[in-house]
């Protein structure tokens, strides 16, 4: 599903250059539960936007299901993003101002969906991450778990292929943050590739496989004994 | 040292900000600055004399309870008898308020001067006029003596001693001669008296000093200390009955005592040839000045606590590591006493750029020497003290307030809270706005409409010369120059007058149908024409005819105007032919031979008044100080040139002086396009504070909503998305200001246009072309703001975050 080979990422300063990545290839199969570890600083956020097309490498290339990401436009991108990749972050990234139901049905909006196919996925998927009963409220009055249950439900609520969550539970107490990672579990199970940057090797445990950082370098990788679906 | 140094830098971080910030506050302290300038200059009126028990006598006619004469003069009777009659007054003092000119020579010197009166030796002990050469005491006690300002004496003498030396002065109907004995300084602009030139009243023929029949005198009190102004009125309305003329037997004849230094600021009266200045308008302007200011500092300490708040994670840095409050504090301080001090400085500077113009469309010089005044630096300094104050504590307050944690996660950005009170603000500046651009419109249209009018073919063609002044033979000479210029090719007509279109006609006289009661008596001008004079102008006839020397016996015949007819109580126009009129200085009856139709005298701000067309020979004392030549086509200059040679040819003695019609009947709207000029002004200046505030208002909207724009990025928003979702509320304020605009625009404008007797109706098109106007220039003042947000990728947002 993705390809990368040999992706650099060159941070310039007026006089300091910093590699962030440094000729980074990996391929991450369709399905599959893939964690990026690594100290602070090594590039793992890094890398996880460029697989999110939300910034571009300065160097390398990107396949996504075969297509040359890094040839594409800005406005190509957005439209790529829409439907195919979603996010999960670690400060949820909630808009304060909308209601769940509002920020879970944004993806959809942007997709030009029906008013009314929107508001049944919406509701279909709330329920599907037990916070339906709280569509009508706002995300300050929430609580971090289930603030990160709004972000994943907007992050599957247009059926997208790839999640893609830069450590979904590093504001989350440790209930929380196995709920978290259960329900992305799951979500894998039902077929999403997921990858995640964490910290955490609790949280590395429900991947198939651990892509170890430092330096801007895949310095080695393990694989958990959890077969892909 | 240190904390001047983190202000230059952190000014240099966001130099765009800024220079906004300082540019703004710097233009809306300027402005205020000139209105306090102007508005002290209105207050000073007349500050300059010892004054506190002097007033001018008024006098107010009234017929029961209706006040129908207002006159800013007395009749020449009345200083003397109360003076003598009623116990309190110390001094009094007359000024003759004539304002027919005179020309004035001195060897081959001829100039036409206006500003001149005669006045009494008590003008120096009443007022402030400090004798500069010639003897201190005595001046103007002497008949056929003056005493002129330096600059008149220079204009005659140059650098000649000017004491001793004879002027003549010479009107249609007399020559006078004075000798010069005295020299004052110019009278400053903040003196409601303006003349050059101050004749001696004994120079008036005796019997003439103090008669009762004219009300032609502008006459000063000096009170008693203690005694009230009131009491003189009413004393005065006591004894009035004693000196009432015929003309003013049925009326209720009372003073009323104005204090010198209010003069200038009450509304303005008959026969007050200053212009006068409004208590309303000095108000509304002192309002306006420190409204200015507050929005002003209002949108700086925006625009600072916005800057505070995107450094906020350096104050949470310098506060972790033990910055005390009093450090914060001091540093917020500092930066905002910089920018205030700047923003003062370009302020100045503006205000050298623009009190020049302001100067020569007001046409006097109210800055004079203002900027050199200590009170104008205190101002100054207190605007800079006050401004530093208001936008350096509270930012600065508010970040020794709160967790150093909290700034560091930004979390104040996040409050919208203070964004409701930003957008009211917005609201307010829009409406000033969206009323200013449309009062603009509306006041440029009425001014078109007017000129357009009074504006007529025949005008283009009329060429107006001031009448010779005394000569032997006058009328006789002026009959063969009449026949002269007649002669001429391109000549149609040539006619002499009392008044031409644009002029007031004035000379009230009272008249009222042959046989009627006296009390039936009208105030109606009279108009002094030649037998030409209604064929050039042409006004319609709407019955009978007009002056024709055909008919022989023209003297005691009138024309009436149609508001004239409806005035002396005639059923129709038809009705009023024939009939009979008595006229307070002709002892037989004059016929009406025709009605005109009203036409614009005056400017459109007048309405029709009352007018009788008399043969000028039937009143002679009363003045024609106008000759009209109407030509085929337009007056060029070797025409011009034959006409004024004729002129001299038969006036040697004369000044010639003329002006075209056209041109003065669009002088006579200076006013009214200058008030257009200060509203596009005003409205210029409104705009431009309202973007400022705007520009303030959408940096922190859009500051506060990066992170909802960078979620909607990832989410898949496009760009146009994104921009409607970031201008949505500023095209919901701008319909918001316009529709609280409307109704108050309409309200105020049609109050204005009210002023105005013939006037437009409100253009519906200036409120949608002010709407469209508005929004382009909201949009054009955040569109670079919300396209920088929109262009940033999301990673940059989020990460930030």
């Amino acid at each position: 599903m993705i390809k990368t080979e040999k992706l650099s990422m060159l941070f310039t300063t007026e006089d300091v250059q910093t590699k962030a990545l440094n000729e980074v290839s990996l391929e991450i199969k369709k399905g599959e539960f893939v964690a990026i570890m690594g100290p602070s600083g090594c590039g793992k956020s890094t890398l996880l936007n460029i697989l999110g097309t939300l910034d571009s490498s300065t160097s390398g290339k990107y396949y996504f299901e075969g297509k040359e990401i890094d040839k594409m436009s800005e406005s190509q991108l957005t439209s790529f993003r829409k439907g195919n990749i979603g996010f999960v972050f670690q400060n949820f990234n909630l808009i304060d101002e909308l209601t769940v139901f509002e920020n879970v049905e944004l993806p959809l909006v942007y997709l030009n969906g029906k008013k009314a196919d929107r508001k049944k996925k919406v509701m279909e998927v709330l329920d599907r991450m037990n916070i339906a009963h709280r569509a009508g409220h706002f995300p300050q009055q929430l609580s971090g778990g289930q603030q990160q249950r709004v972000a994943i439900a907007r992050a599957v609520v247009t059926d997208c292929n790839l999640i893609l969550a830069d450590e979904p539970t590093g504001n989350l107490d440790s209930t929380n943050g196995v709920e978290v990672m259960e329900l992305l579990s799951e979500l894998n199970r039902q077929g999403t590739t997921i990858v995640i940057v964490t910290h955490s090797q609790r949280d590395a445990k429900y991947a198939h496989r651990v892509i170890h950082l430092l330096d801007g370098k895949i310095v080695s990788e393990d694989r958990n004994n959890i077969s892909i679906k | 040292m240190d904390y001047l140094s983190q202000v230059i830098k952190s000014q240099r971080a966001r130099k765009s900000l800024s220079v906004i910030n300082i540019l703004g506050l710097s233009v809306c302290i300027s402005a205020a600055l000139l209105i306090l300038l102007y508005v002290r200059f209105e207050l000073s009126y007349d500050s300059f004399h010892d004054g506190d028990r002097i007033y001018r006598v008024e006098s107010r006619l009234y017929e029961g309870k209706v006040l129908t004469d207002n006159w800013a003069t007395t009749s020449l009777g009345h200083g003397p008898v109360m003076s003598r009659e009623i116990p309190g007054i110390e001094k009094f003092v007359r000024l003759t308020a004539q304002d027919r000119e005179q020309v004035v020579t001195y060897q081959d010197k001829q100039f036409a001067e206006e500003r001149y009166c005669f006045t009494e030796p008590a003008f120096f002990e009443l007022f402030n006029f400090p004798i500069k050469r010639g003897e201190k005491t005595g001046q103007l006690v002497r008949p056929n003596t003056v005493v002129l300002t330096e600059s008149a004496a220079h204009r005659y003498f140059g650098e000649a001693e000017p004491l001793g030396k004879i002027l003549t002065f010479r009107t249609a109907t007399a020559e006078q001669h004075f000798e010069v004995t005295g020299i004052i300084d110019r009278m400053p602009a903040n003196s409601h008296l303006h003349y050059d030139f101050l004749l001696s009243y004994s120079t008036i023929p005796k019997e003439r000093q103090d008669i009762w029949y004219v009300h032609g005198v502008y006459t000063y009190v000096r009170l008693e200390p203690g005694k009230n102004p009131q009491e003189i009125a009413d004393a005065f309305a006591a004894i009035s009955d004693k000196y009432k003329t015929a003309a003013l037997k049925h009326k209720d004849w009372r003073v009323e005592l104005i204090p010198l230094r209010e003069i200038h600021l009450t509304p303005q009266k008959s026969y007050e040839k200053e212009t006068k200045g409004s208590r309303t308008a000095v108000y509304i302007l002192s309002v306006m000045a420190v409204a200015l200011l507050l929005i002003g500092w209002v949108n700086a300490l925006n625009l600072m606590v916005a800057r505070f708040l995107e450094r906020g994670k350096e104050f949470g840095v310098r506060k972790a590591f033990g910055a005390s409050r009093k450090q914060i504090l001091f540093q917020g301080l500092l930066e905002a006493g910089i920018v205030n001090s700047l923003a003062a400085l370009i302020a100045l500077g503006w205000l050298e750029v623009l009190l020049p113009v302001v100067n020569s469309l007001a046409t006097y010089d109210f800055g004079e020497n203002a900027l050199l005044q200590p009170e104008f630096w205190v101002t100054v300094s207190g605007i800079i003290v006050l401004g530093t104050l208001f936008t350096g504590l509270y930012p600065s307050y508010l970040l020794t307030r709160i967790r150093p944690s909290d700034i560091m996660r930004g979390k104040l950005l996040h409050s919208r809270k203070g964004n409701r009170m930003r957008k009211a603000l917005i609201v307010v500046q829009f409406v000033a706005s969206f009323i200013l651009i449309t009062g603009t419109f509306v006041v440029i249209a009425q001014v078109r409409y007017m000129q357009n009018e009074t504006a007529s073919a025949a005008m283009r063609q009329i060429v107006v010369l001031k009448y010779p002044s005394f000569t032997d033979e006058l009328s006789a000479k002026m009959e063969s120059f009449k026949k002269h210029l007649k002669q001429k090719t391109y000549i149609r007509q040539v006619t002499v007058s009392g008044a031409v279109p644009g002029v007031e006609v004035a000379n009230y006289f009272t008249n009222r149908p042959y046989g009627s009661d006296q009390s039936e008596v009208k105030l109606i001008q009279m108009f002094a024409v030649d037998y030409d004079y209604l064929s050039t102008y042409s006004p319609d006839m709407v019955c009978g005819r007009g002056f024709s020397e055909e008919y022989g016996d023209e003297l005691n015949k009138v024309v009436l105007n149609e508001e004239a007819v409806r005035l002396l109580g005639f059923p129709s126009n038809e009705a009023a032919l024939g009939r009979q009129l008595t006229m307070e200085v002709v002892e037989e009856p004059l016929q009406v031979i025709g009605v005109a139709r009203n036409y614009h005298q005056q400017s459109l701000a007048v309405p029709y008044k009352p007018i009788i067309f008399f043969i000028k020979e039937r009143v002679p004392f009363i003045g024609t100080p106008y000759i009209s030549i109407r030509m085929d086509g337009t007056a060029d200059a070797a025409r011009l040139a034959e006409i004024e040679q004729a002129y001299r040819d038969f006036f040697p003695t004369s000044l010639f002086s003329y002006f075209y019609l056209d041109d003065f009947n669009r002088n006579q709207y200076q006013e009214d396009r200058n008030f257009g000029w200060m509203f596009a002004g005003s409205a210029l200046l409104a705009v431009f504070v309202a973007c400022l505030g705007l520009w303030t208002v959408t940096l922190f909207s859009t500051l506060s909503r990066v992170k909802e724009i960078g979620i909607r990025k990832v989410l898949g928003a496009g760009r146009v998305n994104l921009f409607v979702v970031l201008t949505r509320e500023l095209l919901l304020l701008t319909v918001v200001a316009s529709v609280i605009g409307i109704p108050a625009s309409a309200f105020l404008m049609n109050n204005w246009l009210e002023g105005y007797a013939f006037h437009i109706v409100l253009p519906w098109w200036s409120y949608a072309v002010a709407f469209v106007l508005l929004m382009c220039i909201a949009f054009g003042t955040v569109a670079r703001q919300v396209w920088r947000i929109i262009r940033l990728k999301p990673m940059y947002i989020l990460r930030s975050e």
